[in-house]
């Protein structure tokens, strides 16, 4: 079959209005699903798999790809309004995004997440669609050695998110990945900080720890003073982005889809880490870089964009190579086999027309995300007008069911409200949340990827630098590192010039 | 409001007394499936309960408990009450090979009644179509020669691959498994056979099904199948063409079981309905795609078959010297 | 900013919990398999790097804020907490535990409503009427959404058991 026939075979099989009308669905149903706290993208994937196996095979498949879309940015939805992220890669968006919704520019930064999401998203499915089987190769020679210069890299993000103190963001990422060793030993099967609980066996469960880390110490807040919103009621805010909003954040956006095509090409790493690397890469280059973290739009678009970049490239080792990326692609895997297709090499040459019938279907979601999360973005910002009295107790019961639901344990409730409590006293300590989170997020992936490659080179340390990935890696952590240091140490004479200018030396009373 | 609440509270069952095995069910059933959504245990499981849902006369929820290779779930029904309201779908790494590589684990196998495994998985083991490996023996050779080099992925410590490459290898005559091959653990089946794949580790052994589009695609070669019928799709030496029936032991199987109090007429209920359950078209179609292969058996067998396997393995693990701690 | 001395005493804790890990919790509650082919896979080995390192980080953390000049009064935030809000907070706490522990034997929905109103009473209860309705309609919805359509099993307690 030629290239053209299968294409237009392919685009028959989507031009079909039940193709198009569950795409739609798939997409509404992940938005919806994103937007309930503790309802990730991959539960709601997992949740339409079984009705999908009824199904011709084409429109299964797109049913559960719109799902995986509309869950990835409807995640941003909580992260901005409530701050409670549904995924750790929307804990990026929270960062901009709620202190944006507390200003009163939920609209703005919404519609800034929605355009984001949907153009990142376009380049990510063109980057599959257009380069699959480059990228594919590419993603074979990622070893565990490749991988843990990777997080080595992706560790030096943390400077970017530490706020005024970098060394507070050091201990607070310490503590990320000492809370990560908690549980059974990937390597040596062994406990770990268990204390001999079997629910520790299984670690603490990540979703639960950020919900906890972000939403509740937002909870305690109100509480102690409640009355510190009261007068000012949060307003919804145009949600109309100026033409120059949106350019000043159209580069960032660009970068932060390619980093999550790369990254999401990788199998095995997540949206997570790209999205936070989208995040950092945007303030050391933005010349807002002060406003980062206070309610930048560009931060929101750029953590979007590193978020949904990921979405269509996770789909090339799947294709092309028949490896899973992540949890999602895993289950998704499930339906092409229960359709009797197999991911893989064979694909495109035994059921090319198919192939051919979900890029144009990848295609079209983007555009259908666009229409569809256009209408999310108006039904869903009236959370900014609920009374915060009513509001956080509501957050609240959102949280303790969502928790539950992801593993159905209320262990990890219980993990959620101590993080809670940690999380508050970091609050008030200045201790920042999201190197904690990172840290945690990518702690077991370092420790494990450094201990496979010791595994596999019998404890010889020239592993680390076997191959050009492995090298990159290390001179893109070095150039970052001495940038850190040199604006570190800029910042910090900064600080002593205004404090000499704007006072006077004095003996302290505390010191 | 009042009404709402007092409507609910007489609509509802009122569950502070235990019911007796004569109405059993008399609400819905827990099944916990303890891997993740996505898996080979969670794809079948949840045929199952959906063929179990047409015939058991309340509604069956199924829920994921994952962590610490299947633990973390299985504690779980371990300690639920013995009423038949909250079963498990157990696994071969659950109650076989974790047990008898982690004497450490929170739980052991006669904590458990079974009352029916259903599924049985033969086992291959394949390796990259670049290597120079070709048959088992240049696998053996090629361990004998650099002992200590070899590697193996499987799907985590105390998987069945992580048992089944120890133990295919040891019928073989390698000694000292421990010593002379390296297991790298992996994040499950899938990773495993990436990291074979990669080049990251030399061979695997595992169920057939997640490396069947491996095989079909030519990027990876069987060397053997244990079973001793051929299974369709991997063309490798069984293990009656190479004369090892000890090889036969070593299978796959997914099986459902309850706490160990479970009385025996509840899991006679449950016998009668899961033979009529495994003849569903839909889990036959489900099975078939996954290549699996569907044989149950009834409860006083699956018992049998299970305390068997666990024992075989656990000595087995123990005179190989491969435990993870004494 | 916080006051200097807070800062000192931030540092001093982080570094005495790093002595605490490396000298208690890890030679306790790091089991290690039989044997141990490298030191670089030992499960011990990266607790024991960061266990190290928040030795390092906190005493640079102390030491740092000794050696800054205070920091002027009007940009420290005190730790200080009025006796209201220490009490609003200690009621969080104990309702947080409760509600932990009734989860599991009351139910998740009916401990869920009680707890709602029990935060907007500590709140100072205003809007209480409708708080009520959202007390109890909230957790209906979300006990339909997950039970009914989602097929996660909720939990039901012992007492009142929901169709």
């Amino acid at each position: 079959m030629s290239f053209f026939d299968a294409f237009v075979q392919g685009f028959a099989l989507v031009a079909q209005w039940e193709s198009l009308a569950f795409l739609a669905l798939g997409i509404a149903i992940g938005v919806v699903a994103g937007a309930i706290p503790g309802m990730s993208a991959t539960m709601a994937v997992a949740l339409t798999l079984p009705f999908t196996f009824a199904m011709q095979p084409i429109t299964g498949i797109l049913l559960l790809l719109g799902v995986y879309k509309g869950g990835i940015f409807g995640g941003s939805i909580p992260a901005i309004l409530i701050k409670t992220p549904g995924t750790p890669a929307s804990s990026a968006t929270a960062l901009d995004g709620y202190p944006m919704a507390e200003q009163g520019k939920a609209g703005k930064a919404l519609s800034m997440a929605l355009y984001a999401s949907c153009i990142a998203d376009f380049v990510s499915n063109l980057a599959l669609i257009l380069v699959a089987g480059w990228l594919a190769a590419f993603a074979l020679n990622f070893g565990p050695p490749e991988f843990f210069t990777l997080i080595v890299f992706s560790l030096t993000i943390i400077a970017g998110v530490s706020g005024d103190s970098l060394l507070k963001g050091a201990v607070a990422a310490l503590f990320g990945l000492l809370l990560a060793t908690v549980g059974m030993d990937f390597i040596g099967g062994t406990n770990r900080f268990t204390f001999g609980s079997p629910d520790m066996m299984a670690g603490l469960n990540f979703i639960a720890v950020l919900i906890g880390l972000f939403a509740l110490p937002e909870i305690f807040s109100h509480i102690r003073n409640p009355k510190e919103r009261e007068g000012n009621v949060r307003k919804l805010g145009d949600s109309h982005l100026t033409r120059e909003e949106f350019r000043g954040s159209l580069k960032s956006i660009l970068r932060g889809s390619a980093i999550g095509v790369f990254m999401g090409s990788i199998p095995g790493i997540g949206a997570a880490p790209s999205a936070f690397l989208s995040y950092s890469e945007a303030r050391r280059a933005s010349p807002n870089r002060e406003n980062f973290g206070k309610g930048e739009i560009e931060g929101v678009a750029a953590a979007e964009a590193g978020n949904n970049g990921v979405a269509g490239a996770t789909l090339i080792p799947l294709l092309s190579l028949g490896i899973p990326g992540d949890v999602i692609t895993a289950i998704i895997i499930g339906a092409f086999m229960i359709h009797g297709l197999t991911p893989g090499p064979l694909l495109f040459t035994n059921h090319a027309d198919l192939v051919y019938a979900l890029f144009i279907g990848l295609i079209a979601s983007s555009v259908l995300l666009l229409f569809i999360g256009w209408f999310a973005v108006r039904g869903f910002r009236y959370v900014a007008d609920i009374p915060s009295n009513l509001l956080f107790p509501s957050v609240l019961v959102l949280c303790i069911f969502g928790v539950f639901a992801i593993n159905n344990s209320i262990f990890d409730v219980g993990v959620m409200l101590v993080m809670g409590l940690l999380g508050y006293a970091m609050l008030l300590l200045k201790f920042p949340a999201a190197p904690f989170l990172i840290a945690f997020i990518l702690g077991p992936l370092l420790e494990d990827k450094f201990r496979q490659s010791m595994l596999m080179s019998r404890g010889e340390l020239d592993i680390f630098v076997r191959g050009p990935i492995t090298i990159i890696f290390w001179c893109l952590t070095v150039i970052s590192v001495v940038l850190i240091v040199r604006s570190t140490m800029a910042a910090a004479r900064i600080r002593r010039q205004q404090r000499r200018t704007s006072m006077p030396p004095r003996t302290g009373t505390n010191g | 409001m009042k009404k709402t609440v007092l409507a609910i509270a007489a609509g509802a069952a009122v569950a502070a007394t235990a019911p007796a095995a004569a109405d059993y069910p008399n609400r819905p059933i827990q099944m916990i499936i303890p891997f993740g959504v996505g898996g080979a245990t969670d794809i079948s499981g949840r045929a199952l309960s959906a063929a179990l849902g047409k015939i058991v006369p309340q509604p069956i929820v199924v829920t994921n408990r994952t962590g610490a290779g299947g633990a973390t779930g299985s504690v779980v029904v371990r300690d639920a009450d013995g009423d038949g309201y909250t079963l498990l779908y157990a696994r071969v790494g659950t109650h076989t090979t974790n047990p008898a590589l982690n004497p450490n684990l929170p739980y052991t196998v006669d904590e458990f009644r079974f009352i029916g495994v259903y599924e049985i998985n033969p086992v291959a083991c394949v390796v990259n179509s670049n290597s120079d490996i070709h048959t088992i023996e240049d696998l053996i050779e090629e361990v004998k020669a650099n002992p200590g080099f070899v590697s193996f992925s499987s799907a985590g410590v105390g998987s069945m691959p992580h048992f089944a490459g120890l133990m295919v290898l040891s019928v073989f005559g390698i000694d000292d498994v421990d010593e002379d091959v390296i297991h790298i653990p992996t994040e499950g089946d899938g990773a495993a056979l990436t990291a074979v794949l990669q080049g990251t580790s030399d061979f695997y052994c595992g169920s057939t099904s997640p490396a069947a589009p491996f095989v079909a695609s030519g990027q990876m070669r069987p060397l053997l199948v244990t079973t001793p019928e051929a299974v369709p799709g991997f063309d490798a030496p069984t293990s009656a063409d190479l004369n090892m029936p000890e090889l036969e032991v070593m299978v796959g199987w997914t099986g459902i079981a309850g706490p160990a109090s479970l009385p025996d007429d509840i899991a006679g209920m449950w016998g009668e309905w899961l033979a009529e359950a495994v003849q569903d078209a839909e889990f036959l179609r489900i099975m078939e795609a996954g290549g699996s292969q569907v044989r149950l058996m009834d409860p006083e067998e699956s018992v049998r078959f299970v305390n068997t396997a666990a024992d075989a393995f656990a000595t087995m693990a123990r005179e190989l010297g491969i435990t993870l701690v004494d | 900013m916080l006051a200097r001395r807070d800062e000192i005493i931030v540092g001093i804790v982080i570094l005495c919990f790093g002595v605490l890990l490396l000298t208690v919790l890890i030679p306790n509650y790091v089991e290690v398999p039989r044997r141990v082919r490298l030191l670089a896979l030992a499960p011990y080995f990266w607790p024991n790097i960061i266990g190290a390192l928040l030795v390092l980080c906190g005493g640079l953390l102390a030491v740092r804020a000794y050696f800054t000049p205070p920091t002027p009064p009007e940009q420290t935030e005190s730790l200080a907490i009025s006796q209201p809000e220490a009490l609003r907070l200690a009621g969080t706490l104990l309702l947080l535990v409760a509600t932990l522990f009734a989860l599991p034997r009351l139910g998740m929905v009916w401990t869920t409503m009680i707890t709602f109103v029990a935060m907007v009473l500590l709140t100072g209860g205003k809007r209480l009427v409708w708080a009520i309705v959202v007390a109890v309609l909230l957790p209906l919805v979300l006990y339909i959404f997950f039970y009914k359509i989602a097929g996660v099993a909720i939990p039901q307690g012992r007492f009142v058991r929901l169709p």
